[in-house]
């Protein structure tokens, strides 16, 4: 609970000053002073960016009647029916979650390693 | 064990990196879909609220506070203290709703979009900046700018946008930057200049004189003569028929003799087999309109008005797009309070009304544009001939930087009449190209200084008849049918613009470049445009028609747009009492066509003849016959008529003026219509291999058409005009998504409401003048660019109703007045 916190809140934080992959350091670091296991490590870490992230795309879209996500999802193929929108917010969500869960790997494989040199 | 895990951890860290490279940048014409969808940087963050909130923005260049109020359709009205800060206001608010609009559009008429998409528009870039638009610009400034009111209009319009620019972070820049990965630049004063002369582009490079001179070697002379007369059988012209010419029509300066023509040279111009183009810039690819715009203007004096004041209308019409190609505004300083429809990118109100006055335009189409054989000495192009000495071309080195590679440079060479397009490489694939013969020089009024700018500052705050003339004497390009009117009564009409002093005839052909007295000389002087006040009939109008009739001592050129549209205008507020808005409403959405009323009884005539029409001719016969001539867009008899007249037109000249290796073109509708009408035994029914009878023709047109109906559209109940037609208004870049759907309206390119697939009427007015105008108007789209905005395409359903809104010309800034949903504030910093 704590990795995943700690990934949202900082992830969060970063992102309004940072490039939209800060995420992926975010999620490495957190991974490699935390996690327990691979599994974990991606699943922890994917699931706090596309919480995150989806959380973020519906307000945003929501104060906007979901108006541009329903012209990105036409623009996307995905057509322009009423929950089109949530559909680009989904694909979008996901893409930062894999994005942090691979970074979350990577970070805690790299603590794994480095403590097996000990 | 530890080596496995070193390469999982390889494995994994590239794995990430490489999405995140992937993800970060533009693959092909798909965005970085990383940084495009992205909450937090991402197109979410374009999504912006429905609720409007009020913005406070603090600039050190500004010499007073403005205010800006939004009202409920998303117009900004800017109260300023002087001009200054009015035009740095324009600048900002204009930059804050169309900033991505202005970046692409003047990319594209400087010939910058390869910065932006790449190779693909290497040979479009290279087209512009071969016709000279970064050139004719140039000169617009160095002229407007020796003028100083105008030059501090020019610098501070651009210190507003940039205002804007310059507090954005990456996050806020319009959804398209974000498609297209790229950011926005600063602007310069040139831009505006290269806006207008994208105007020049649209509405005053047509040249048809490559196609007419194939034409003239392929047949006699006779033929033109016969099919591509120098005046119409029947015509309406804008300055009505009686009105005398104010000067001296004996003066020397007339010129009577004809201009010398040029040899052709063989051109292969017709290849327009092009590549099928991606989404991004098909759009720009497409071919010139076959036929002219469709624009109107008209006014009454309050002798025709219920009002017992003028009252005014115009309708430009243009391609339609999305982000709207005009942008409404009232400007409101000391000096000036002016309502009215402002080009993105260029100072002041184009199109609108203030207290006093109400203005509007529509193009006219004269002969602006002449193309000049070249003498080379030698290969080398470095000298070139004229009469019997050589002249040095000059040259300009174009630098197109291409993303994603290296820089293409173009040479360009320049005679003294202007830029040579093509020497002999003209480009595959840009059917823009196709009217452009090779080896020519171009001789374009685009190019010549001009200070448009002046023009509409001057109009923006006139208050009579003799502020309007002053206004009007600076302008050069793209000449416009200024019609006037103001509160005192007074209503006038003036074809104006630079107008080049021609011999008659110069430059429906190709000239040769070499012989001197083949060039324009000096220009028909301003007092000699020809101009109309206050006439008898209480009416003036225009439609792109021609302006004068033979009577006038100078050659404007030999073909001007149809004059359907003009007498139906003119037939129905000649029968007007009582005009009032809703008669001039009803005015510009009429969908009567006359060609169909002139031609349709003849046409049924002669079928009535025609044995063995199957069932569904019958069907189809029997709605022409039914049919009020109104291409209304449920209409299926309108179908029906236009296809048909297409094949007729297709049956009559096909095999005489298209070909594959040489450009040609069809005669006007005028002389087919006359053909059609009074030449039942012309030698155009037959073809070079058949003879034939005018019957022949019409009933093998008919049979064609309702074939093509039927294997296009089925039966015929899915014949209805609004679903044959398909009008829509698409992206300005054609992105899928961010245009509109396919609308429910009529009109044709015949009728005042013209209307084709992607073009129509791109604003509509109508100014009641009086001690308080009323004021209404309508967009295809609407006040904002961005496409996540209500404000993006919100008036395009009140458009597709042919109803207009209600304009606010507001006196004071305050916020706590009706219709005012926001507002902005801008305060000098200390």
């Amino acid at each position: 609970m704590l990795l995943f916190l700690l990934i949202l809140v900082l992830s969060f934080l970063l992102q309004l000053l940072l490039p939209w992959w800060i995420i992926a350091p975010v999620a490495f670091i957190c991974c490699f002073l935390k996690a327990r296991k691979t599994g974990q490590a991606f699943l922890i870490s994917f699931l706090a960016i596309f919480i995150l992230w989806l959380i973020a795309c519906v307000i945003l879209s929501s104060q906007n009647d979901h108006i541009l996500s329903t012209r990105v999802a036409q623009m996307l193929g995905l057509g322009s029916s009423t929950y089109s929108w949530l559909l680009v917010a989904t694909i979008s969500s996901l893409l930062g979650g894999i994005v942090a869960g691979i970074a979350g790997i990577s970070g805690f494989l790299l603590r794994r390693l480095s403590s097996q040199k000990y | 064990m530890k080596r496995l895990a070193f390469f999982k951890l390889i494995f994994f860290v590239s794995l990430t990196l490489i999405s995140i490279y992937l993800l970060n940048r533009k693959i092909g014409d798909i965005p970085p879909l990383g940084k495009f969808l992205n909450p937090a940087t991402g197109f979410w963050q374009n999504a912006e609220s429905v609720v409007p909130r009020d913005i406070f923005l603090e600039d050190g260049a500004l010499l007073d506070e403005v205010t800006i109020l939004i009202d409920d359709q998303g117009v900004p009205h800017i109260f300023a203290q002087n001009d200054h800060d009015l035009y740095f206001a324009q600048g900002y608010i204009t930059a804050k709703d169309r900033l991505w609009q202005l970046d692409f559009q003047t990319r594209y008429a400087a010939g910058r979009l390869s910065e932006v998409v790449g190779k693909k528009a290497v040979e479009l870039d290279r087209y512009q900046r071969r016709i000279g638009m970064t050139y004719g610009a140039e000169n617009m400034i160095t002229e407007a700018t020796k003028d100083t009111q105008s030059k501090a209009i020019l610098e501070a319009y651009a210190a507003g946008i940039n205002a804007y620019i310059n507090q954005l972070e990456p996050a806020d820049y319009p959804i398209e930057f974000k498609i297209l990965d790229y950011e926005p630049e600063l602007w310069k004063p040139l831009n505006s200049a290269l806006l207008l002369k994208l105007m020049s582009a649209t509405l005053a490079r047509g040249t048809n004189e490559l196609a007419l001179s194939n034409i003239l070697d392929q047949y006699e002379e006779e033929v033109i003569n016969d099919l591509f007369p120098n005046y119409p059988f029947v015509e309406d012209p804008i300055i009505p028929q009686g009105t005398p010419w104010d000067f001296d029509t004996d003066s020397s300066s007339t010129i009577t003799n004809a201009a010398k023509i040029a040899t052709v040279k063989k051109d292969h111009a017709s290849r327009t087999n092009s590549e099928p183009m991606n989404w991004l810039t098909s759009r720009l690819l497409t071919a010139p309109k076959p036929e002219n715009l469709g624009s109107n203007n008209w006014t009454v004096n309050g002798n025709k008005s219920s009002t017992g004041f003028p009252i005014l209308a115009n309708d430009p019409h243009l391609d339609l797009t999305l982000p709207s190609i005009w942008y409404q505004i009232q400007l409101q300083s000391p000096h000036v309070n002016v309502y009215g429809a402002s080009i993105p990118g260029a100072p002041n109100v184009i199109i609108g009304f203030n207290e006093n006055i109400a203005w509007g335009v529509t193009n006219v189409g004269s002969d602006v544009l002449d193309w000049y054989q070249v003498t080379f000495k030698d290969s080398s192009h470095q000298e070139y001939k004229q009469n019997d000495h050589w002249r040095k071309t000059k040259t300009r080195i174009e630098e197109i930087k291409v993303r994603g590679q290296q820089a293409f440079y173009d040479t360009v060479y320049y005679t003294h009449q202007g830029p040579i397009p093509y020497l002999d490489n003209k480009p595959e694939g840009l059917p823009m190209t196709a009217n452009i013969p090779e080896g020519y020089a171009l001789n374009w009024v685009a190019h010549l200084p001009s200070n448009e700018i002046k023009t509409f500052f001057e109009l923006n705050m006139a208050s009579d008849y003799e502020d309007y003339r002053h206004a009007l004497s600076h302008f050069v390009a793209p000449a416009q049918n200024f019609v006037y009117a103001d509160r005192k009564g007074d209503i006038a009409i003036t074809p104006n613009g630079l107008f080049p002093l021609k011999e008659n005839r110069q430059g429906k052909f190709l000239l040769d470049g070499s012989d001197s007295a083949n060039e324009w000389k000096q220009r028909i002087p301003f007092e000699r445009n020809p101009t109309a006040r206050n006439p008898d009939q209480n009416y003036l109008s225009s439609a792109n028609q021609w302006p004068v009739d033979p009577s006038y001592p100078y050659y404007l050129g030999w073909e001007f747009a149809p004059s359907e549209r003009a007498r139906r205008i003119n037939s129905q507020l000649e029968k007007m009492e009582e005009a009032s808005l809703r008669s001039f409403q009803a005015l510009q959405t009429d969908d009567y066509s006359l060609l169909a009323e002139a031609l349709t009884d003849t046409l049924l005539h002669i079928l009535a003849d025609a044995s063995n029409l199957s069932d569904l001719e019958n069907r189809s016969l029997a709605e022409l016959k039914d049919w009020n001539y109104r291409y209304e867009h449920n209409s299926v008899a309108a179908s029906i008529f236009e296809t048909f007249y297409n094949k007729i037109n297709d049956q009559l000249w096909k095999e005489y003026f298209s070909n594959q290796e040489t450009l040609m073109r069809y005669p006007s509708r005028d002389r087919t219509l006359h053909l059609l009408l009074h030449e039942p035994e012309s030698r155009w029914y037959s073809t070079p291999g058949k003879e034939r009878t005018r019957s022949e023709v019409v009933v093998l047109s008919f049979k064609e058409s309702i074939q093509e109906l039927k294997e296009n559209y089925g039966s015929i109940e899915h014949w209805e005009w609004g679903h044959v037609k398909q009008t829509h208004v698409p992206h300005l870049a054609a992105i899928p998504g961010l245009g509109s759907t396919i609308l429910d309206v009529g009109g044709s390119k015949h009728t005042v409401n013209a209307m084709s697939e992607k073009n129509g009427p791109s604003w509509r007015m109508v100014i009641l003048l009086g001690n308080q105008p009323k004021a209404y108007g309508v967009l295809p789209g609407g006040a904002s660019g961005n496409p996540g905005s209500p404000f993006y395409d919100n008036q395009i359903s009140t458009w597709e109703k042919g109803e207009l809104i209600e304009l606010h010309l507001l006196d004071t800034p305050s916020r706590d007045q009706e219709n005012i949903i926001s507002q902005i504030k801008l305060t000098p910093s200390n």
